[in-house]
């Protein structure tokens, strides 16, 4: 069998890690004291007071934070249970409540979680101009 | 350890894209390695993949493990056109008694796999929420999940197969992390967090059950 080495290298997309990195600051992530939706490039900044988080949103503002996220994705096609989801049949699920929109909404929770660790670790090392 | 005499029963869907993807892996990558190690292999799979095949299959002496991919919910495994392989109290505890079973499929963990197990099932892997893949990277997922039968075939025993399974999911993860490809990353922590075996409690049988 193929190493997962093997698997990976024959799926590097045409973008970078740092082309992806900031490719998702505008992507929202939370929201401020205000109500206001904000981006990771907030979050990273830390400018904004009371700023909550996608993992400490209430689940009626995580879905509308994880249907920001997957309308911002350039592509998006994947499948869930019997289902090849693509952009506007994933948001529906997730408008809908049903049980593939809630895994939607984890993957988003998973997905900004790791986008926002790889930024950071860039910021700290002097590498990110936001 | 010898594994003559011991039959590996693979009962994969092929009848819509999804299953298809999942079912073509596992003959290219799975049951191949099954045979390496020196068990015997039999599948039942597209037309196949039904309930009287299933239970005239099960019938025969040797079968040491059930493994698969399909659709499921949380008290159902189905197979050919979303027909009923295995459903919580329409089963006989027969045909999973004694046995490991592994099933790639959604939702099977919540209520099918523990009651295999209560029905004398050796140990149970599965997923408890839905199982997602991007179409993309489908061999990301579907190798990470078959880690599972190649570290049963190699003999490991249930805990250790978790831990297999679990390193292969890790590693991608911090792979794809490391390329940029968060979403993807994210989708298989997901998978692997819902992840069930005995390594999880005994309601998914022996942790040190081994074929």
């Amino acid at each position: 069998m193929d190493s997962m080495d093997d698997i990976l290298k024959g799926l590097k997309g045409k973008r970078s890690k740092e082309q992806r990195i900031m490719a998702q600051m505008g992507y929202p992530a939370g929201y401020d004291a205000d109500d206001n939706e904000i981006t990771m490039r907030d979050l990273i900044q830390g400018t904004k007071k009371g700023i909550l988080s996608f993992s400490q949103l209430q689940p009626k503002k995580l879905a509308a934070i994880a249907i920001g996220r997957i309308k911002a994705q350039q592509e998006f096609k994947v499948v869930i249970l019997n289902k090849q989801l693509d952009k506007t049949s994933a948001i529906k699920e997730i408008e809908d409540g049903t049980d593939i929109g809630q895994t939607l909404v984890e993957i988003e929770k998973l997905a900004m979680q790791f986008a926002l660790n790889a930024a950071m670790k860039m910021k700290a090392k002097g590498e990110l101009k936001l | 350890m010898s594994n003559n005499g011991k039959i590996i029963l693979g009962i994969d869907s092929s009848w819509d894209p999804t299953t298809t993807m999942g079912c073509q892996f596992r003959n290219k990558h799975v049951y191949p390695h099954f045979k390496d190690k020196g068990f015997s292999v039999i599948t039942l799979q597209g037309g196949d993949a039904i309930r009287t095949k299933v239970i005239n299959e099960l019938q025969k002496n040797g079968i040491v493990c059930i493994t698969g991919v399909g659709h499921g919910e949380s008290d159902v495994y189905t197979g050919d056109n979303l027909s009923i392989l295995f459903k919580v109290k329409l089963y006989n505890k027969k045909e999973v008694k004694g046995k490991i079973i592994h099933l790639l499929s959604c939702v099977v963990a919540a209520k099918l796999g523990p009651d295999f197990v209560k029905k004398g099932c050796r140990a149970f892997f599965g997923y408890e929420n839905p199982f997602s893949f991007d179409v993309e990277f489908k061999d990301i997922f579907f190798r990470c999940d078959s880690e599972i039968d190649l570290a049963l075939a190699d003999g490991n025993t249930t805990t250790e197969v978790y831990q297999r399974a679990s390193n292969i999911y890790t590693d991608a993860i911090e792979k794809l992390n490391d390329s940029g490809q968060f979403y993807i990353a994210g989708m298989l922590q997901r998978d692997l967090n819902i992840l069930r075996s005995p390594a999880y409690g005994s309601m998914y049988g022996s942790q040190t059950a081994k074929l």
